[in-house]
């Protein structure tokens, strides 16, 4: 999450500013950059956005702001995080001793410092367009339209570095009440701090989960039922970590949200589905580490008062603020000074505006939060060092990762994992030692084999889904076993060499293209060219080759003749010519089940195809070969009144018809008595005394006689009084 | 100087695009012939493009990854 904001802060504040009235814009300008000239305003936003990479403009800007705007900057910087909700700023500026937090977040919108979140950081991968008709007119106008989401304000990453020095207005000391007894940290007792794993462990939990049975979300954005129940019974997921210092309520809720705000779940529609881990996981324990705690204030559906907030009513989480500003708090204090986190408490409630009446908030949200925060959450992604006082309570203090990621320190205690820690068992189980895993090698280990329990050695086991899944996740057998082979103790045994292979031969032997798309070429010597110039696709026959993506096609090498949806329904796209058996075939209108059912009963005439048009020929020969294969009549009547729009050609049905069991043609001697007209030969074949001489009528004006009714047929018109003239037609 | 120009490499290759296949690439013919034995598969595969390549029907993808996984086999779905 931090990364791509790092990259994509330009755009947002391009698209930010733009959204600014002009006279708005340049009041913002004139306070921030102050220039000289009247520029217009696309150039106006530009160099408002390479002024923010200017550390020295930056620096002056923020030395001239008032102390209380510098501490609430100082405040969001320490955090890690960008966005914010308006009321949480407000929330974290009272928490500062500001009498109005809303007065110091007007000020920093209108000096520059803060933009409000209007192009929706959370799909910074599809960030949306330019926009023609500036609309925000003034910060108090666009406050008073909050929307359903409510308002959010964005901190440009450049301002967050620079303001991370300055002090905040946090006391130096937590004293408990008259009378009370101050607590003593116990010499002896050891210095308790997590190793920071178990949030990324659990994290690879979660994704296998999910990729089993997707997340569940009803309409109200709460989960599911029976995915909840899941979520909490899950016992690598939501059980206590072996180093628990307190219980966590709904820990499996918390990592899901923490899981969707690092992108390692996407929602889809109603359900969370496996998303991939953020770059960070390569980066070491650090980088995780504070990705997680910049990711903790934007979380809404979890406090660590009551766990899972799913009340769609009261989507307020002060917890968030008030958390953040207890660990700020901590990092005000000297290194190595422990604090009663009761005492702390009393004083975050003192000073949050959430508490400030006090007689109308529930007593189960007074008590007890902050130590479960502290104790279960920021203990256990390292921010917090706690030691144990002999009554059982304890005091913390920030440890040096915590420091290092608030950034009041550079150094920290993290020390480079030992490489070798893998035992692959020749019963396919791997035992991951704990101190040797980093969050890359965890992710790498989880997505080859299957996370059975979590504890000081880690229980994976190699299945043939895991190993699947690893294929599918780009990884081949050989990059598998150098996994192994780098990270085990001692070699993989062959057992285990032999399974993978296994799996990964038969892996590969079926391929399944979900939506790919496939160019088919007019002629094999095109698709050789193709090839030949680079096209990133596969060949499946002289003229198909298919791309599992359109993405690294350079299309200014091709010239598109058509472009065909496979979704869509067939059509019409097959003409007959003249001869009754030759099918034409409209390239631009043609799909691929076309191309799977012609050459069953037809035969391919290349010397009268063109890039157009492609010609099949049926013949007696084709329409056999189609019958074996399930092409009846009646199956080729319907393929022909759905490609054609019409029935079987009568050539067709002449070839069809010609089978053992169908009556043969006659040859029989005929006469032909042709006739002047129409009304003659009508008459004859009414008349009883000439039409039982008839054997058939050939045409409107010509009838057909056997020669023994000839003398008979002339006789009975010579009644009638016509003459029959006979024509010998001359011998060939 | 005769400048010859070689019009042939340099002209755009004309190609028609099938958008949003499915298909099932086999290793081997016998393999295709084993799916579509598969009455389950067979109503599923819309038609056969070459002798390994077998074309699914719109929206089965799932029903035949499924299938062929019951069937045994661990085939990888290429997203896009």
């Amino acid at each position: 999450m931090t990364e791509p904001i790092q990259k994509t802060w330009p755009e947002i504040v391009r698209l930010v500013l733009g959204r600014y009235d002009e006279k708005l814009l340049r009041e913002v300008v004139q306070r921030f950059l102050r220039p000289r000239n009247q520029w217009p305003v696309e150039e106006l936003i530009e160099r408002c956005v390479e002024a923010f990479d200017n550390t020295v403009l930056i620096n002056r800007r923020l030395k001239e702001l008032d102390e209380s705007r510098r501490t609430l900057l100082a405040a969001l910087a320490q955090s890690g995080q960008y966005k914010w909700k308006l009321g949480q700023l407000i929330e974290i500026g009272m928490c500062m001793g500001q009498e109005d937090g809303l007065s110091a977040v007007f000020d920093l919108l209108n000096q520059g410092f803060l933009l409000p979140d209007v192009v929706k950081l959370e799909q910074k991968d599809r960030l949306p367009k330019p926009c023609k008709n500036p609309y925000i007119k003034s910060f108090e106008q666009w406050i008073g339209f909050p929307g359903p989401e409510g308002l959010a304000i964005f901190l440009p990453p450049p301002i967050s570095q620079r303001s991370i020095a300055f002090s905040l207005s946090l006391p130096q000391k937590y004293e408990p009440l008259e009378g009370a007894e101050i607590l003593q940290p116990d010499p002896l007792a050891p210095v308790l701090q997590a190793d920071g794993m178990e949030f990324p462990l659990r994290m690879s939990v979660l994704l296998q989960m999910v990729h089993k049975d997707p997340l569940r979300k009803n309409q109200q954005g709460g989960f599911f039922k029976r995915d909840l129940e899941n979520l909490r019974a899950n016992s690598m997921l939501s059980a206590d970590p072996s180093d628990r210092l307190i219980e966590v309520p709904d820990l499996g809720v918390l990592l899901t949200e923490i899981g969707l705000k690092l992108g390692i779940l996407i929602p889809k529609e109603s359900e969370l589905h496996p998303g991939a881990y953020p770059s960070s996981w390569d980066g070491g324990l650090h980088a995780v580490l504070a990705e997680i705690w910049a990711a903790l204030p934007a979380i809404d559906s979890w406090n660590p008062c009551t766990g899972l907030n799913d009340n769609p009513e009261d989507r307020s989480n002060p917890f968030n603020s008030a958390c953040l500003v207890a660990v700020l708090a901590l990092g005000n204090l000297p290194a190595n000074q422990w604090v009663d986190p009761e005492l702390l408490e009393s004083w975050v409630i003192d000073h949050h505006p959430y508490w400030k009446d006090r007689e109308s908030i529930r007593p189960s949200r007074l008590k007890g939060w902050l130590v479960k925060f502290l104790l279960g959450v920021a203990f256990q992604i390292r921010m917090i060092q706690a030691t144990k006082l002999r009554g059982g309570k304890y005091l913390v203090r920030l440890s040096p990762v915590g420091r290092s990621i608030l950034g009041l320190q550079k150094e920290n205690d993290l020390q480079d994992v030992i490489a070798k820690t893998l035992l692959v068992q020749p019963n396919l189980e791997v035992l991951a030692f704990r101190q040797g895993l980093s969050p890359a090698l965890a992710r790498d280990l989880t997505n080859l084999a299957t996370l059975k329990s979590i504890g000081p050695a880690c229980q994976l086991l190699l299945e043939p889904e895991s190993v699947y899944f690893a294929l599918e996740t780009g990884l081949r057998y050989e990059d598998i076993c150098g996994l192994l082979e780098r990270h085990g103790t001692r070699p993989t045994p062959q057992a285990v060499l032999d399974a993978i292979k296994t799996w990964s031969n038969k892996h590969e032997r079926i391929t399944i293209y979900a939506s790919a798309t496939l160019l088919e070429f007019p002629t094999p010597k095109d698709l050789e060219n193709a090839l030949s110039r680079g096209l990133p696709a596969l060949k499946i026959s002289d003229r198909f080759a298919v791309a599992a993506s359109e993405e690294g096609i350079d299309f200014s090498q091709y010239r598109l003749t058509a472009t065909r949806d496979y979704g869509l329904m067939p059509e019409k796209c097959v003409q007959v010519e003249n001869d009754g058996v030759t099918l034409v075939v409209d390239i631009s209108k043609s799909d691929l089940l076309l191309e799977t059912e012609l050459p069953r009963f037809a035969d391919f005439v290349e010397d009268a195809s063109s890039q157009q048009r492609r010609v099949y020929q049926l013949s007696p020969e084709t329409l056999k070969k189609a019958d074996q294969l399930g092409f009846t009549p009646t199956v080729l009547d319907d393929w022909f009144q759905q490609r054609l729009g019409h029935p079987l050609t009568p050539a067709i049905q002449l070839i069809l018809g010609a089978k053992s069991d169908a009556v043969p043609p006659k040859v029989e001697n005929m006469l032909v008595v042709h006739l002047e007209n129409e009304l003659i030969a009508d008459g004859i074949m009414q008349w009883p005394e000439t039409s039982q001489w008839i054997h058939s009528r050939l045409g409107p004006c010509a009838l057909s006689v056997t020669s023994e009714s000839l003398e008979k047929l002339r006789k009975a018109l010579a009644h009638a009084g016509h003459k029959l003239v006979e024509f010998n037609s001359p011998q060939s | 100087m005769l400048i010859v120009s070689n019009k042939t490499s340099a002209a755009r290759i004309p190609v028609k695009l099938h958008r949003r296949v499915c298909l099932v690439l086999t290793e081997d013919s016998p393999l295709a012939e084993e799916i579509l034995a598969r009455k389950k598969l067979a109503s599923d595969i819309s038609g056969r493009l070459t002798n390994e390549v077998l074309l699914v029907r719109t929206g089965r993808l799932e029903s035949v990854v499924a299938e062929l996984q019951r069937m045994g086999h661990t085939p990888q779905v290429l997203q896009r």
